[in-house]
C-alpha cells in the first residue's frame, strides 16, 4: 500500500491537499450558485451576492421545470442519441484506427492525410445541409448519429495511442495463428482501456451537449434533445425586436431565473454521473499488469 | 522486376485484407460526409445566388477576401487580438492541465484525488451564455467576491471585465478555469499507462519525486503531448468565439475584437454565406500550415506526429 | 477469395470517392422546391362547386405550435381549405435556423420578416414575391387606411429598388415613450413626492440617490442610474437624452428638414458634458458597460441604483418584468413612474419610442397568383375580422380564455405566449396581426391597462427614428456601429473630451460611413416623402 512518507513529501502532499481544495472550491462555485437559485424562490434568486445556499427553499422551479412542454422527449431522445451514438462511434473508430496504426500497412500515409485534410476543410452548412436532406436523414433521430460518427480529432488519438503497442505482442499472437480482427478485439482493446474510456466520454459528452444539429434538421417537436430546450429558455433574448413583436402588453411574460436554473441542472446533472463510472479505467498500472501476466 | 514489385504489392494487400476491412466503414463515411459536402468551398469564390443554386452562382474570385481584409480600418488590430488572445490560451492553457494532471497523479488519498477530478472537470458543462452571468457578477468592483478579497488585501478592486488591460488576463484564467478539469481527463488516462515497475527501479536508484516527474513521467506522456499540442494549432485562430461574444463589451473591443466576433457583427448586417465561407477557408489554411509545421517539429524531435 | 478481398478494398476506397462526387453533383445543381414538405407550386382550379383540392401552404412566424394539429391551425385549415405546413423557427437562432433553409430553396409561402433589413436580403436574392400595393389596397381595405391613418410612411419601408414585398405591420404603442421609472422609497428618503420634470430635477435626484444613502443602510452603496449597454445601447440614457432634444442612435430631423444622426450632433456634445461630468462624480453605475438587460433590471430591484426607463408596461407592478419582482421584493415600495424630462430649453422633451414600424409578412417567390390572392384574403380576416382575429390571437372562448367586459382573459397556463402558440396554436403565429390591428385593439387591453398606459404616457412627448427604409450601404461599412459604441463608452468616461474629442470623433464617423449614409438617409428620405405628397 502507502509506503513511509518522508517529512517533505508529507509537507508536499499537504500543501498539495490544500490547493486543490482551494481550487475544487472555485470550481463548484458555479454549480453550487446554480443549484441554490433553482431551489429558491424568483425574489431571492435574483439577489446580488454569493448563492450558496437557497434562502426560501422550494420545489418549485423544478415542478415548472417538468411541465416545460417537450422536456420527456428531450430527456429520451438525448439518452438515445448518447448511448447509441457513442457505442457506434467507438466502433467505427477504433476499427478505422487500428489499421491506419500498423506501420506496415501500405497507403497507411496518403490515407492518413485524407483523413486528415477533412480537419481542416469543409464546404460548410449548405451542402451538408443538401447532402443530409438526400439521404433521407431530415428530421430523423438518426441525424444525431450518423453524420457525427467519427470525430478527426479523437480518431488521431486513438490512433497514436495503438501506435504505442508493442509489436511484439502482436507478433506473438500472430504466432498462434489469430487473425487481425481478433487481436483487435481481444488483445488491443482490452489494452486500450483508458483511452477507450477517455474517447468514449468525449464522445458522450459531445451528444449530450449537442444542439446545432438539431436545431438545423429537426422539424418534429418530438426528436428535440435537451439542449435545444435550455437553449430556447436561457438565450430568450431580451432584445428589442422581439420586445417590440411581442408588445402584447397584457401578457408580459418572462421566465423566472429559478426555472432556467432548474432546467439547466436536469439538463446537466445525468451526464456528470458518467465520468465517476468510467474512473476507473483509469486505474494506475492497468496495462502492466495484464501485459507482465 | 515489375513482376516482382507488382506481385509484392499484391501480397501485401492479401496479407493485410482484413484491415483493409476493419479501414472500410470510416472510410465510406469520409466519403460521405466529409469529401461529400467538399465542393461547397467554391463558395468562398462566388457570390451565393440561391435561386441559382452553388454551381449556378457567378464567380467572383476574391472578393469576399478583400472585404475581409478592408472592409473594417481595424482589421489589423482585429487580425492582432486573434493572435494574441490565441497565443496566451496555448501559452498558459495548454500547460495547464499537464500541470494539474501530474499534481492529482501525486495525491495519494485515492478518494479525495477522485473527487476532486469529479469536481474540477464541472465548469466545463457550463456554456459561457451561463458563465457570463455568473462571471459578471462574481467580477463586479462593487459587490463581486474577487475585488472583496482584493480589497481585504488592501488593493484597489479592479474592473476585469471592462478595462482593457485586464481583459485578456480575465478571458485566459477564465478559460483556463472552465477547461483545465476536462483537459487533465487524456492526461490521466495516459498517466495510468506508465509502468510503475519505471518508478520503482527509478527509487531504487534514488531518484526523488523531482526527478522521477522530469525523467519517468514526461518523457512518457510526450507522445500524447506532443499530438495534442499539433492539433491545438489547428485552432490558432479560434480565439474562443463564444466566450468573447458572451463577455466583451464596447469598453473591450480594441483588445478583444477578433475574426469571428467581426465577421459575426459583419453577417448581421447581410445573409453571410459566402463570407463565412470565405473565412473559415482563410483560417483554415493558416491552420494547415501552422499543424504541418509543428508536426514537422515534432517528428524531428523523434516524436510520433499527426502523419 | 484472397485477391477479391483487396481488390475490394480498393474499390470501396474508389466507390465512396465517386459517390462523395456524385452528391456534390447533385448537390450542386437547382433543385427546385416539390411535393410533401409544402409545395408552393401549381395548384388544381376547378371550377366553382366541385370539391377542389386544398391549397398547400407553408408559414412562417414566430412562437410555432408543437406539433400540426393545433385547434387553430384545424380551424384554419377548414375555413379556407388549406393545408398548412408549419416552419419552426427558434426566435433564439432564427437566422442559423432559416438561412440553410433558404439556402436550399425551401421558401415559406407566409414569409414573417424581422426588419426592413431582411426585406432587402431577400428581395435580393429573389427569395420574394412582389406585391403591388394596389392589390394590397383591394384585398385588404381596412389594413390600408388604417396604415394610411397612421403613418403613410410605413408604405415605404416594405420596398426594394420601387417594388413592394411585403406588408408592413405597425404598432400603436410604438408611438408612445419610454418613461423613467423611480424607486418610490427613494424619492421619499430625499424629500420628494413626486418624479422630477427638468434635467435640473433630475440631477438633483441623481445626485441625491447616490451620497444621501435613499436605502438607509448606512453604506455608501447606491447610484443614481445605470444601463443595460451590453444588449440595449440603443436606448441608453434615454431618459437624459430626451432633455436635450436628441436619441443617439436615431436619425431625427433637424430644423432644416435634412435627416441627422443623434450621435453626432451638437446636442449630443451637450449630453455626453452632462454625462461625462456625473460619471466623474461616481453618481453614475460605472458596471453599466457590462450589464445586460437582465442584470440591469436585476440590479434596480436590489437597489442598486434609482431609476430606468423603459417602456410604461415594464414597470407595472403586477406583470411588469420589473415591477413584478420589485413589488414581490418589497410590498411597500412602489415604482413612480415620471414625465419625460423637459428640454433644456423648455420645450417638450424628446422620449425614446421605437415608432409604429413593426415587423413585416411577405410572400415567398414560390406563391403563384392564386395563392397570392387566398392568402391576401386570409390576412385581411386575420387582420379586420373579428372572429378570425380572436380565434387565431387568443384560442377558444371557454377553452383558453374567458370574456370580461369584453376584453379576452387568458387562463393563466396560456399567458405565456410562447406556450400558448405552442400547444394551442394561437398567438403571434397564426395572429399575424395580435395586437397590431387598431381595429381589435379593444380586445388587446382591459380598462385598467388603457389607463395605466394613459396615465403616464399620455400627452408624453417622443421622438423615433425617421429612417424606417433600409440603408444598403450599411453593408460596405460593418465597423460603424462598433465605432459608435465604442466612442458613446469613452465620452461618457472621459477618455475622449467633449471638446476637440467630440470633434475628431464626428469626423471619424463621417469618414467611417457616417457621411455616405447621411447622404443616403436624406436622399430617400427626401423621395419618399415626396411620394407620399
Amino acid at each position: 500500500m502507502h509506503s513511509i512518507m518522508t517529512r517533505g513529501e508529507r509537507l508536499f502532499q499537504i500543501a498539495a491537499i490544500g490547493f486543490l481544495t482551494v481550487l475544487s472550491a472555485v470550481m463548484l462555485y458555479p454549480f453550487v450558485h446554480m443549484i441554490a437559485v433553482s431551489l429558491d424562490t424568483p425574489v431571492h434568486a435574483i439577489r446580488p451576492g454569493l448563492h450558496l445556499y437557497p434562502l426560501e427553499p422550494t420545489l418549485e422551479a423544478y415542478r415548472q421545470a417538468f411541465r416545460y412542454d417537450g422536456i420527456y422527449y428531450g430527456f429520451t431522445n438525448t439518452i438515445f442519441r448518447t448511448v447509441v451514438g457513442t457505442l457506434l462511434a467507438l466502433c467505427i473508430m477504433t476499427m478505422g484506427a487500428y489499421p491506419l496504426s500498423r506501420k506496415y500497412l501500405p497507403h497507411r500515409y496518403p490515407l492518413m492525410m485524407v483523413i486528415v485534410f477533412t480537419m481542416f476543410f469543409s464546404g460548410g452548412l449548405i451542402p451538408s445541409y443538401l447532402l443530409v436532406k438526400s439521404l433521407g436523414l431530415y428530421d430523423s433521430v438518426w441525424v444525431y448519429i450518423i453524420p457525427s460518427l467519427v470525430n478527426t480529432f479523437s480518431f488521431i488519438i486513438l490512433r497514436n495511442f495503438f501506435i504505442t503497442i508493442p509489436v511484439e505482442l502482436e507478433e506473438s499472437a500472430k504466432l498462434d495463428g489469430a487473425n487481425d480482427i481478433r487481436i483487435l478485439y481481444s488483445l488491443v482493446v482490452p489494452l486500450s482501456k483508458p483511452i477507450l474510456a477517455t474517447v468514449a466520454l468525449w464522445t458522450a459528452v459531445y451528444h449530450w451537449n449537442a444542439w446545432f444539429d438539431g436545431l438545423i434538421y429537426i422539424q418534429d417537436q418530438k426528436k428535440i434533445v435537451l439542449q435545444i430546450l435550455l437553449r430556447r429558455l436561457v438565450v430568450e433574448n431580451l432584445d428589442q425586436e422581439l420586445q417590440m413583436a411581442m408588445q402584447q402588453a397584457n401578457t408580459q411574460y418572462v421566465v423566472p431565473e429559478t426555472m432556467k436554473a432548474a432546467v439547466l441542472m436536469i439538463s446537466t446533472l445525468p451526464i456528470l454521473i458518467v465520468y465517476p463510472f468510467l474512473q476507473k479505467y483509469f486505474v494506475k498500472g492497468i496495462i502492466v499488469g495484464s501485459l507482465k501476466g | 522486376m515489375v513482376a516482382r514489385r507488382f506481385y509484392k504489392r499484391w501480397s501485401d494487400y492479401k496479407r493485410n485484407k482484413y484491415l483493409y476491412a476493419l479501414l472500410l466503414p470510416i472510410l465510406v463515411w469520409y466519403g460521405i460526409f466529409a469529401y461529400g459536402p467538399l465542393y461547397g468551398i467554391q463558395l468562398a469564390f462566388k457570390d451565393f445566388q440561391i435561386m441559382q443554386g452553388i454551381a449556378g452562382s457567378p464567380w467572383v474570385g476574391l472578393k469576399h477576401f478583400h472585404y475581409l481584409f478592408t472592409a473594417s480600418p481595424d482589421f489589423l488590430q482585429i487580425l492582432g487580438n486573434t493572435i494574441t488572445i490565441s497565443f496566451y490560451h496555448i501559452v498558459f492553457g495548454f500547460p495547464a492541465p499537464i500541470v494539474l494532471a501530474l499534481l492529482l497523479n501525486e495525491i495519494r488519498h485515492n478518494g479525495f484525488k477522485r473527487v476532486t477530478q469529479t469536481i474540477s472537470y464541472l465548469p466545463h458543462f457550463l456554456s459561457w451564455v451561463i458563465l457570463a452571468g455568473i462571471l459578471t457578477v462574481m467580477l463586479s468592483p462593487s459587490t463581486g467576491i474577487v475585488n472583496e478579497g482584493l480589497r481585504l488585501l488592501g488593493l484597489d478592486p479592479i474592473f476585469f471585465l471592462g478595462d482593457p488591460d485586464y481583459f485578456r488576463f480575465t478571458l485566459v484564467v477564465s478559460n483556463i478555469w472552465k477547461e483545465i478539469g476536462w483537459g487533465t481527463i487524456i492526461y490521466l488516462a495516459a498517466l495510468s499507462a506508465i509502468d510503475p515497475h519505471l518508478y520503482e527501479a527509478a527509487v531504487m536508484d534514488g531518484a526523488n519525486k523531482w526527478r522521477q516527474v522530469l525523467h519517468i513521467t514526461l518523457p512518457q506522456l510526450m507522445p500524447a503531448i506532443t499530438i495534442l499540442l499539433i492539433l491545438r494549432m489547428g485552432n490558432v485562430l479560434d480565439a474562443g468565439f463564444d466566450q468573447i461574444l458572451n463577455l466583451y463589451n464596447p469598453s473591450v473591443y480594441s483588445v478583444a475584437d477578433t475574426i469571428d466576433t467581426y465577421v459575426y457583427r459583419a453577417g448581421l448586417l447581410q445573409m453571410q454565406f459566402s463570407l463565412t465561407t470565405a473565412v473559415g477557408l482563410f483560417k483554415n489554411v493558416v491552420a494547415l500550415l501552422l499543424v504541418l509545421f509543428t508536426n514537422f517539429i515534432v517528428k524531428k524531435a523523434g516524436q510520433e506526429g499527426l502523419l | 477469395m484472397k485477391k477479391q478481398a483487396s481488390r475490394l478494398a480498393m474499390l470501396a476506397l474508389a466507390l465512396t470517392l465517386l459517390f462523395g462526387l456524385l452528391a456534390a453533383c447533385s448537390g450542386g445543381a437547382n433543385e427546385p422546391e416539390s411535393g410533401a414538405d409544402g409545395a408552393n407550386g401549381t395548384d388544381t382550379e376547378s371550377a366553382g362547386g366541385a370539391a377542389e383540392e386544398p391549397m398547400d401552404i407553408t408559414w412562417l412566424s414566430f412562437n410555432p405550435p408543437t406539433t400540426d394539429d393545433t385547434p387553430v391551425q384545424q380551424y384554419l385549415e377548414e375555413k379556407y381549405n388549406i393545408r398548412i405546413t408549419n416552419i419552426r423557427i427558434d426566435r433564439a437562432s432564427w437566422n442559423d435556423q432559416l438561412n440553410p433553409k433558404l439556402a436550399a430553396q425551401e421558401i415559406p409561402d407566409v414569409f414573417f420578416m424581422w426588419s426592413d433589413r431582411d426585406i432587402n436580403n431577400y428581395a435580393r436574392q429573389g427569395l420574394l414575391r412582389e406585391i403591388p400595393l394596389d392589390s394590397i389596397r383591394e384585398a385588404m381595405p381596412q389594413y390600408a387606411a388604417d396604415v394610411d391613418d397612421i403613418d403613410p410612411m410605413l408604405w415605404s419601408s416594405g420596398q426594394v429598388d420601387g417594388k413592394n414585398y411585403a406588408l408592413p405591420q405597425y404598432f400603436f404603442s410604438g408611438s408612445l415613450p419610454f418613461v423613467p421609472a423611480y424607486n418610490g422609497k427613494w424619492l421619499k428618503a430625499i424629500g420628494r413626492d413626486e418624479a422630477p420634470k427638468t434635467l435640473e430635477e433630475f440631477e438633483d435626484v441623481i445626485r441625491q440617490f447616490t451620497t444621501e444613502d435613499p436605502d438607509g443602510n448606512g453604506r455608501d452603496d447606491t447610484y443614481g442610474i445605470s444601463s443595460n449597454f451590453k444588449d440595449g445601447s440603443t436606448n441608453a440614457f434615454n431618459e437624459v437624452f430626451a432633455a436635450f432634444g436628441i436619441q443617439p442612435f436615431m436619425w431625427i430631423e433637424n430644423e432644416a428638414g435634412e435627416l441627422e444622426y443623434g450621435l453626432v450632433t451638437e446636442q449630443a456634445r451637450q449630453a455626453f458634458k452632462k454625462l461625462h461630468a456625473w460619471m466623474e462624480a461616481g453618481w453614475i453605475d460605472p458596471e453599466y458597460i457590462t450589464s445586460d438587460t437582465a442584470k440591469h433590471r436585476n440590479d434596480f430591484v436590489n437597489g442598486k441604483y434609482g431609476v430606468f426607463s423603459n417602456m410604461y408596461y415594464v414597470a407595472n407592478p403586477v406583470n411588469g418584468a420589473v415591477g413584478k419582482p420589485f413589488t414581490e421584493k418589497d410590498p411597500a415600495n412602489e415604482i413612480v413612474m415620471g414625465p419625460v424630462l423637459q428640454n433644456i430649453d423648455g420645450s417638450p422633451g424628446a422620449g425614446y419610442s421605437w415608432g409604429v414600424k413593426n415587423n413585416f409578412i411577405g410572400l415567398g417567390i414560390g406563391v403563384d397568383d392564386a395563392k397570392a390572392a387566398k392568402l391576401l384574403e386570409i390576412f385581411n380576416d386575420l387582420y379586420s375580422d373579428e372572429e378570425t382575429y380572436l380565434k387565431t390571437v387568443y384560442g377558444f372562448e371557454g377553452e383558453s380564455y374567458d370574456m370580461v367586459d369584453g376584453v379576452p382573459q387568458l387562463y393563466p397556463e396560456y399567458t405565456d405566449p410562447v406556450q400558448r402558440g405552442a400547444q394551442l396554436g394561437a398567438g403571434s403565429y397564426y395572429g399575424l396581426f395580435g395586437s397590431k390591428a387598431i381595429g381589435m385593439a379593444k380586445y388587446d387591453s382591459t380598462k385598467e391597462d388603457i389607463a395605466f398606459r394613459d396615465k403616464y404616457t399620455e400627452g408624453q412627448p417622443a421622438i423615433s427614428n425617421k429612417v424606417t427604409f433600409n440603408l444598403p450601404s450599411g453593408v460596405d461599412y460593418p465597423d460603424l456601429s462598433k465605432i459608435q459604441v465604442e466612442y458613446f463608452v469613452k465620452l461618457v468616461s472621459g477618455e475622449v473630451n467633449t471638446g476637440s474629442g467630440f470633434d475628431d470623433f464626428v469626423a471619424l464617423w463621417k469618414r467611417s460611413g457616417g457621411e455616405v449614409l447621411t447622404e443616403e438617409a436624406n436622399e430617400i428620405y427626401a423621395s419618399l416623402k415626396a411620394q407620399a405628397n
